[in-house]
């Protein structure tokens, strides 16, 4: 028997040798080709952009995260991380931090040099507060960071880096009680250099009569852990209603398209504007001095949203005088809308027909200095992630098909 | 010793000498220039011959050993691993065709969680907000108990409201997702439809 192996090897040693370097060589061949940069992975660690995008899928409209060395021309789910269908995006330092309000479940994620995106730790918020009233995170530092539920008088704050929780604080609730339609955003906190948190706060009436007839900021001392409620009769309480000015970063009281169809239904006559904007100081405080009405300076039926401030100018989205408002209270959100900007020196207004494409646009966001915009039900089914540019107002920097852009940023 | 072709007649034969025997395979693993007497093509032929009948001879034996050894008993685990392969597809093909049913479903979603309608149409009575999605590739409707009746597109989310103790719909892609509509869920919902899947 061994004789006979002996002389089987002498056989074969030839094809046995060329068997061998030819494995070797695939597997080589297979091993770069595992760790081989592609278009969208390299390897290597030179900066990188998170993008949020909500996006139509045969299970409903879900979230979706991806991690690129560049603003890429387009995105596709199919290179992006599934999050889920209640979701909110946020980022601090080099990590993105998911809210997801089905779990009540904080996760922090790690994206790392081949731009795969995992989840690394969670703060699970549901034996906590009533995680139904979320209203926002604000990153202070590596080290500290607050979680809103004012609508339920709790602010939870934690340690970014290590995800545990460092405090429960029982703060005083939103004045207009514990009902859910009054609350602050999911999506919007705005620290300041003052040691303050600044949250918008909203509402989706549950009865037109009896809508909120002020303007209401929260504000929060995170150095004190105090909270107060500052107010504005001279605009009514709108719903996601803040905008920054792109040149200085101050912050103005914006209105919204759900207060807008309030005053369409309601019957009190009297109740302020809410097509105007207000400017909010680092404090909380509303500037005395400053309001405009936008209504009345474009001579609208409403307005629905201010985009974005860039000095003296503001690009509005307005229903035009005249049109007539259906029955149902559902229908009014199909509403044919105008862009405009309006200069605030001049109280004049240039259409902008060129933009009513895009359907809504609304902000998603920041990178290296420029602003990123979104928009929702063009016509066409496709979204965009639109550049803030000085000549042409946008600059369509991804284009996509059915759904929605929600959110961009770097993170290294 | 000198190889001559009825050594290596005996040697294929297996009736050579321990010497003779010796002496072929060293020729055989030999790659120097030939310096026989016997011409070089002729010796060449030679060589080939003895080592067709040596690889004939191990092959061939290994592969009637190989196949005379096998039992019944060695396909076995080869047998189960082909069954609970073709059970695991069973059940795959079962799960994805049941998901595929409620894939077809309208989805009910209320302070108290989701509800699936695969009903084409369905009542419903409700209180506060709620959303609808339409999961399947047709048109489905919903009727409010008050009589109003609310066409949805396939694909498409709704969100059924309670103002002023009147309902009306709106359609997600009216609103923007940056509203987060889905926060304001609240309130419960009954339903009257044939087919439901509660997934509270």
């Amino acid at each position: 028997m061994r004789e006979k192996l002996k002389t089987m090897y002498k056989i074969y040693r030839f094809r046995i040798t060329n068997y061998a370097i030819l494995t070797i060589c695939l597997l080589a061949l297979f091993l770069t080709a595992c760790n081989s940069p592609s278009n969208s992975k390299m390897n290597n660690d030179n900066g990188l952009l998170v993008i949020g995008t909500r996006v139509n899928t045969p299970k409903g409209r879900m979230f979706y995260l991806g991690a690129y060395r560049d603003i890429p021309q387009k995105v596709d789910p199919k290179d992006m991380l599934l999050l889920g269908r209640e979701n909110a995006i946020y980022s601090y330092g080099e990590h993105p931090y998911i809210w997801d309000g089905i779990s009540a479940m904080l996760r922090k994620y790690h994206v790392d040099k081949q731009m795969k995106i995992t989840a690394t730790d969670s703060i699970h918020f549901k034996s906590l507060v009533n995680s139904e009233s979320f209203g926002s995170l604000a990153f202070i530092s590596e080290q500290e960071a607050y979680a809103f539920f004012l609508a339920d008088g709790k602010i939870i704050q934690f340690n970014p880096t290590t995800m545990r929780v460092t405090a429960s604080l029982n703060v005083q609730p939103l004045p207009k009680g514990k009902a859910t339609e009054v609350n602050t955003n999911t999506y919007y906190s705005f620290v300041t250099d003052d040691h303050t948190v600044l949250l918008p706060i909203g509402t989706n009436p549950n009865s037109f009569a009896k809508f909120p007839t002020n303007a209401q900021v929260a504000v929060f001392n995170y150095k004190g852990k105090k909270i107060q409620y500052t107010s504005d009769s001279r605009m009514s309480l709108g719903y996601n209603n803040f905008a920054v000015d792109i040149l200085n970063g101050d912050l103005y009281y914006r209105p919204s398209k759900y207060i807008a169809r309030a005053q369409d239904y309601s019957p009190v006559v009297d109740s302020p504007p809410t097509g105007g904007l207000l400017k909010v100081q680092k404090d909380g405080n509303f500037d005395t001095d400053f309001f405009v009405d936008l209504q009345k300076v474009l001579d609208a039926h409403r307005i629905v949203s201010v985009i974005y401030i860039k000095g003296k100018d503001v690009l509005v989205q307005y229903i035009e005088k005249g049109w007539r408002v259906p029955e149902d209270p559902g229908a009014w959100f199909n509403y044919p809308t105008k862009l405009a900007v309006v200069d605030l020196h001049k109280m004049t207004y240039k259409d902008q027909p060129l933009l009513e494409k895009y359907g809504t646009i609304y902000p998603v966001g920041e990178v290296d200095g420029k602003q990123y915009f979104s928009n929702f039900g063009a016509q066409d089914g496709t979204y965009h992630f639109l550049e803030q540019d000085d000549g042409q107002i946008f600059k369509t920097r991804i284009e996509a098909l059915g759904g929605s852009g929600i959110y961009i940023a770097r993170i290294r | 010793m000198e190889i001559n072709p009825d050594i290596l007649k005996r040697y294929n034969e297996h009736t050579a000498s321990e010497a003779e025997r010796k002496a072929v395979e060293e020729w055989l693993d030999d790659h120097s220039v030939e310096t026989s007497i016997i011409p070089t093509n002729e010796l060449y032929a030679m060589k080939a011959s003895v080592w067709d009948r040596v690889h004939e001879n191990i092959i061939g034996t290994n592969v009637v050993k190989l196949v005379g050894t096998r039992k019944k008993s060695d396909y076995l685990p080869l047998t189960a691993a082909l069954g609970l392969l073709l059970l695991i597809g069973l059940i795959c093909q079962q799960l994805t065709s049941r998901d595929q049913r409620y894939s077809d479903a309208i989805v009910i979603t209320s302070a108290q969680g989701d509800v699936e309608i695969l009903d084409d149409h369905c009542r419903l009575q409700f209180s506060g907000y709620l959303q609808v999605f339409n999961r399947s590739s047709k048109v489905k409707s919903i009727e409010c108990s008050n009589g109003e009746k609310y066409t949805l597109a396939p694909g498409e989310t709704y969100y059924l409201e309670t103002i002023d103790g009147k309902h009306s719909i709106v359609q997600e892609s009216n609103l923007s997702p940056e509203d987060n509509c889905s926060r304001f869920i609240r309130g419960d919902v009954k339903i009257y439809a044939g087919k439901a899947k509660n997934n509270v």
